[in-house]
């Protein structure tokens, strides 16, 4: 019997910022290790070239939220460590409050019924 | 971890680096897929396959580089002053076939000077390093500065050069030394000023897109 593969998923707009501040939030990672956490975490699902990651990590570097440093790997090889700062670690705890607001917003829509102890007015859609 | 120099990288440097970042991912990717069973050269194709548009990605990394933006904001104002630049010598010349009085040859310095100044002031609060943001404030005021001295030294010379001038038009000596002296002053509060509101402003945006 073949084994069906799980549907492959396109990163919703937006949240590849937080999805790497997520990954960084375990420590300092080079781009291989992240796109490997990514792929781990989100069960192989997310249909996403491997390459895109990085104009974000350097857009992540130019705003402060990651430090870029010059390390050597776990095989010995040179590579870019990207660090968490303490920015980042703030837009990741404000990104993921939002990201789990909107997500019960549309869930609690599509399920036909308000999500508990939060008023609609709350949420603002754009 | 090696510190990694953050500023005056060359283009080429800037280049080398992305290219080491991306050769080390696509060898362990390689690495990877031979480990799952791929032959070398099955494993590097899916490695160069999953990886995507080398040059594309590329130019998005150097797109966000620094020195590149900051390259891209004088290259910018350098344009933007030699337009101005342009239009006051030939509003100018115009002028002085017209005959005209100090302050219009004053205003006239002041157009390029005081956009330049807001220019930087407003680039103030989105620089990165305070080193970046003194700079910004001293080349702000510095073309303001330069606009106010001209403007009222070739204000004066066009006024003297004018048929059967006043004797106002000769009692330059003081005010071209306040301004030599003391034009930075205006432009540093200017391009300050224009720097807080600007930081104000954004932090106010900031706050009514996030409110909820």
């Amino acid at each position: 019997m073949a084994t069906s593969e799980p549907a492959r998923l396109e990163i919703p707009p937006g949240t590849l910022d937080l999805l790497i501040l997520r990954c960084l939030a375990d420590g300092p990672k080079h781009g291989y290790a992240i796109t490997r956490r990514l792929r781990e975490r989100s069960g192989e699902r997310f249909l996403v070239e491997e390459g895109t990651l990085y104009p974000a990590l350097h857009r992540l570097d130019r705003l402060a939220l990651v430090k870029a440093e010059w390390g050597t790997s776990e095989n010995n090889r040179k590579a870019r460590f990207y660090r968490i700062t303490a920015a980042g670690r703030r837009r990741l705890a404000e990104g993921t409050s939002r990201w789990q607001e909107i997500a019960a917003a549309v869930t609690a829509v599509l399920d036909g019924s308000p999500a508990p102890g939060r008023p609609f007015t709350r949420w603002r859609i754009s | 971890m090696s510190q990694q120099p953050a500023r005056g990288r060359r283009r080429a440097e800037i280049d080398a680096e992305i290219e080491a970042e991306f050769h080390f991912h696509l060898e362990a990717l390689t690495r990877e897929l031979e480990a799952e069973g791929m032959t070398p050269e099955e494993a590097a194709q899916e490695a160069s396959r999953r990886f995507g548009d080398l040059e594309q990605f590329a130019a998005g990394c150097r797109r966000e580089a620094p020195e590149e933006r900051t390259k891209l904001f004088v290259r910018t104002g350098i344009a933007i002053t030699i337009v101005t630049l342009l239009a006051v010598t030939w509003i100018d010349g115009w002028r002085e076939a017209q005959g005209h009085p100090l302050h219009e040859e004053l205003l006239l310095h002041l157009a390029y000077g005081f956009p330049l100044a807001l220019a930087a002031g407003m680039r103030i609060p989105f620089a990165r390093g305070w080193l970046r943001r003194i700079g910004l404030l001293v080349a702000g005021s510095v073309c303001f500065w330069l606009s106010l001295f001209l403007g009222t030294h070739m204000g004066y010379g066009a006024w003297q050069s004018m048929p059967n001038p006043p004797e106002e038009a000769y009692a330059d000596g003081a005010k071209l030394m306040f301004a030599l002296m003391a034009g930075w002053l205006p432009g540093a509060v200017l391009v300050l000023g224009t720097a807080i509101v600007t930081a104000v402003c954004r932090a106010l945006l900031r706050l009514i897109l996030r409110a909820p």
